[in-house]
């Protein structure tokens, strides 16, 4: 049983990736298994993931997150992150890593802040 | 408590909910339960992806309660950690992408930490956390 469950929508040049359950370890493996592929042929200029759905993150999730960031970063990319719930929020502020890529109430916004 | 498990991504949930299925006898609070589950993850990742590098071991997880305090010890037989202070330091990390925020997310959510390593027997890694409220009758 997969612990992350992970949606994706490409619109051009943004890819819209949403999760569902946990982001620990093995979510942030199947994270990059899925998104690594999509980021492969530097189409993409946006990442967006949707966090709305994540019920708990570690640092192995907030870990995943900061390299997609450091990868995009690499080729003037940018990344957003949307509707962490109180919890998950908490977990990314203390990491530190809402000091470097944005967290928006909505996907709409995250869309239109980039 | 005591839980065996081999050193697999997937189990790491096994462990976080059998943990918090401990503490929540104790009257944790859902909030300090969600920090608990915390550190045994970073714990038992951190014995998967540094003690034993993604090759096979078992990880051990031990809890007890000793009067209003929980106690968790997580612990291996892998490779062991030759400098303890310097993997308890904040951004330290020995892969790449990783934030080497293991430890912190453990001192930060739990009362006490202790960790024994020797390079080659193992790390040994023990929590503490105190509980205010009494559990429900």
């Amino acid at each position: 049983m997969a612990s992350l469950q992970i949606d994706w929508e490409e619109r051009q040049q943004l890819l819209i990736v949403r999760l569902h359950g946990e982001f620990d370890m093995a979510g942030a493996d199947r994270f990059r298994d899925v998104v690594d592929p999509l980021l492969e042929d530097g189409s993409v200029s946006h990442l967006c993931v949707d966090m709305s759905g994540v019920t708990f993150v570690d640092s192995s999730g907030i870990g995943a997150l900061l390299g997609r960031f450091r990868r995009l970063g690499a080729r003037d990319g940018a990344m957003s992150l949307v509707g962490a719930p109180a919890a998950v929020q908490g977990m990314l502020d203390l990491s530190g890593i809402l000091r470097v890529i944005p967290l928006y109430d909505s996907e709409h916004q995250a869309i239109r802040g980039a | 408590m005591l839980l065996e498990l081999d050193s697999r991504s997937e189990n790491i949930a096994i462990a976080r909910l059998a943990v918090g299925a401990f503490a929540g006898t104790l009257g944790f609070t859902l909030a300090e339960v969600d920090e608990i589950k915390v550190a045994v993850s970073e714990a038992v990742t951190n014995c998967i992806v540094h003690a034993y590098r993604n090759g096979h071991g078992t990880v051990r997880i031990e809890g007890h309660i000793r009067g209003d305090e929980l106690q968790i010890t997580v612990s291996d037989s892998g490779c062991g950690i030759p400098d303890v202070a310097a993997a308890r330091t904040a951004a330290y990390s020995s892969e790449p992408d990783r934030m080497g925020l293991g430890f912190v997310f453990m001192e930060s959510f739990m009362d006490g930490l202790v960790v024994h390593s020797t390079v080659g027997v193992g790390t040994t890694v023990t929590m503490s956390k105190r509980c205010e409220r009494q559990p429900a009758a």
